[in-house]
């Protein structure tokens, strides 16, 4: 996080030490991998997919596996494929979203908290623990019964919901940079709160910010997928991973493939993210990496 | 101790008043009439206007606030629009059903996750460390209901060793009813099982280094005891605190799990409720499960001050 003010003159710099980061941590290589890999699939997956993922094959229901369709097809004949080519392309998109909406809400508020502290600073953390005194997945629920559900209303839910974990990080950033000489120097210069808040701290809390929503973006993949799951996400014809299982449930002995591949899908991903998110802990802080490594 | 319980429920109180005002607000101020939600797309003029007028919606709202937030403190928590039933005894039912549940994760949690993580610490870095360590990423990876349907397929499906779902009574039927529980406790326990070992693993590791440990070693104490009467008791510190604050997450984890499992218990009636569009019995729910998650992060908070004495109630606010 050290490198926070580096700027973009040490571009080379930074990409020949990115690699030599990389070089000697296998998670954070793999990880990025999978990462970049399965990012690279829900980008493409309008072209990689073998039939429209809608399209019945009625002649061809339940059918396991094949060199005819790679996954299987479910109960409609649907080329699961197809299908988990789609849904990866939702899913992530739902994840990503409500990790902006996070960002856009948790944001402000952290630094409205810390730089303005005392009374303001009371109030909003402890309305924000109250938040916090909802389990994840009711909250996101409660938020999404009043509205008819659909795969947006999902990533603003969920982006609502862990907005204080950003908040709070953002608070605790803004705390220790309001102690540097910049923000004195700009305070001193007379210049409005509204600027040092957005023009000096904003900009400086960036990179340990996007550190931490990279790190908690499986967070809002899982939580979206069991809300989704849960019939409070995508809506058919349209799937992502959790409305796939969710359809899947009840064919899980005689059609298993339905089900796993999307599972499967999502695991890599998550499994990818957590890889990338501890092996770039471990990069940015070693002594958290040493403690937790052995 | 009992000034800091009595600030620490006074807190709980308050907190728990936020969750009826945030939950009535999120319920009537989101665009989207209840009576037009219950009634989904088969109303007419009158029917809405009739379903308006008993729930009151015509009302300022906080005079609807009011009546909601004054049947609950008299254990009044509504009726529920569908089942047209009083939601208390609803409720009281399903937690019924959810508790063993619920409890039995927490126990497997709290076993299995200190063993594993335990026994990682102490074999670091060697072959059992490596198979928890790859065991517990990989149980902090996949969602509860990801597990719930793999256990279905495995279990159920390929050994026909368990029923995959439903409920019987445990008055009419014991070992049915255990038989029906033991995947649904299986797979909430998994993700918290991994977190916890993590925890304890890393907790663990910090005290085996530390001065006091290498002390009692010096001393020629045998290694199982100062493993299990010096280190251990110390790294559990972070793991107690931990675990009674996975309660929350157990709680959201039990509305994935029952459904999975189509596991009649709360989370399941909580589900049912919000496809239904049953908003006094959702209200009524959520503020019971927050009421839940409230009171077990104080009992977090009192159980952590009971075994860390280094840490003074009159420090805490």
């Amino acid at each position: 996080m050290s490198e926070a003010g580096a700027g973009p003159r040490l571009a080379r710099g930074r990409a020949v030490r990115g690699w030599a980061v990389v070089r000697g941590r296998p998670a954070l290589a793999v990880g990025g991998a999978i990462v970049i890999a399965m990012a690279m699939l829900a980008v493409l997956a309008p072209w990689l997919v073998r039939y429209p993922p809608t399209e019945f094959h009625v002649v061809d229901r339940l059918t396991p596996p094949s060199v005819l369709y790679w996954f299987g097809t479910d109960e409609f004949g649907r080329d699961v494929y197809s299908r988990v080519m789609i849904g990866t392309r939702l899913s992530m998109i739902i994840g990503c979203l409500a990790m902006a909406v996070c960002m856009a809400v948790g944001t402000p508020l952290g630094l409205l908290a810390g730089y303005v502290g005392g009374r303001t600073d009371e109030v909003l953390m402890r309305g924000l623990d109250i938040l916090m005194s909802f389990p994840s997945i009711i909250f996101g629920m409660l938020i999404l019964t009043v509205t008819s559900p659909g795969p947006f209303k999902t990533a603003l839910a969920v982006g609502i919901v862990y907005a204080p974990m950003i908040a709070r990080i953002a608070r605790s950033v803004t705390l220790s940079i309001k102690e540097e000489d910049y923000v004195a120097a700009a305070r001193s210069r007379g210049e409005s709160h509204f600027y040092i808040l957005f023009g000096e701290i904003l900009p400086n809390t960036w990179a340990p910010l996007t550190v931490e929503a990279s790190l908690r973006v499986t967070f809002a993949i899982l939580a979206a997928a069991a809300l989704s799951f849960l019939g409070l996400g995508a809506q058919p014809p349209e799937t992502d991973w959790g409305l796939t299982i969710a359809e899947a449930r009840k064919f899980m002995t005689v059609a298993p493939w339905i089900a796993l591949f999307p599972g499967a899908a999502m695991c890599l991903t998550v499994v990818g993210l957590n890889l990338f998110g501890d092996g770039l802990r471990d990069a940015l802080d070693p002594r958290v990496a040493r403690r937790s490594r052995g | 101790m009992i000034g800091y319980l009595a600030r620490r429920l006074l807190y709980v109180v308050f907190t728990l008043w936020l969750v009826t005002v945030i939950v009535f607000l999120v319920t009537h101020l989101l665009p989207g009439n209840v009576a037009v939600m219950i009634l989904g797309q088969y109303q007419n003029v009158e029917q809405l206007r009739a379903l308006e007028a008993t729930l009151g919606l015509n009302d300022p709202l906080p005079v609807q606030y009011w009546r909601w937030l004054r049947g609950i403190l008299h254990g009044d928590l509504g009726t529920s629009v569908v089942m047209d039933r009083p939601v208390a005894p609803i409720l009281w039912e399903r937690i019924e059903r959810s508790a063993p549940v619920a409890v039995g994760a927490l126990l497997v949690t709290a076993l299995a996750g200190i063993v594993l993580g335990t026994v990682a610490a102490v074999h670091e870095n060697r072959p059992v460390d490596h198979v928890v360590s790859i065991a517990s990423f990989l149980g902090i990876s996949v969602p509860e209901f990801f597990w719930g349907i793999v256990l279905i397929l495995v279990v159920s499906g390929y050994f026909e060793l368990l029923p995959s779902s439903g409920y019987v009574s445990p008055t009419k039927d014991l070992f049915g009813w255990l038989a029906r529980l033991v995947l649904p406790v299986i797979t909430l326990a998994l993700t918290l099982v991994a977190h916890t070992s993590r925890l304890t693993r890393s907790s663990m590791l910090d005290v085996l280094r530390s001065q006091y440990v290498r002390a009692a070693r010096a001393r020629g104490l045998p290694e199982r005891s100062v493993v299990y009467r010096h280190a251990l008791r110390n790294a559990l510190l972070p793991t107690v605190t931990v675990l009674a604050g996975n309660f929350g997450w157990l709680m959201g984890g039990l509305v994935v799990v029952e459904t999975v499992f189509a596991f009649p218990g709360l989370g399941g009636l909580l589900v049912f409720a919000i496809q239904q569009r049953d908003i006094p019995l959702v209200e009524a729910a959520i503020v019971v499960i927050a009421g839940f998650y409230a009171l077990a992060n104080v009992a977090a908070d009192v159980t952590y001050t009971y075994l860390d004495p280094r840490i003074r109630y009159s420090d805490m606010r």
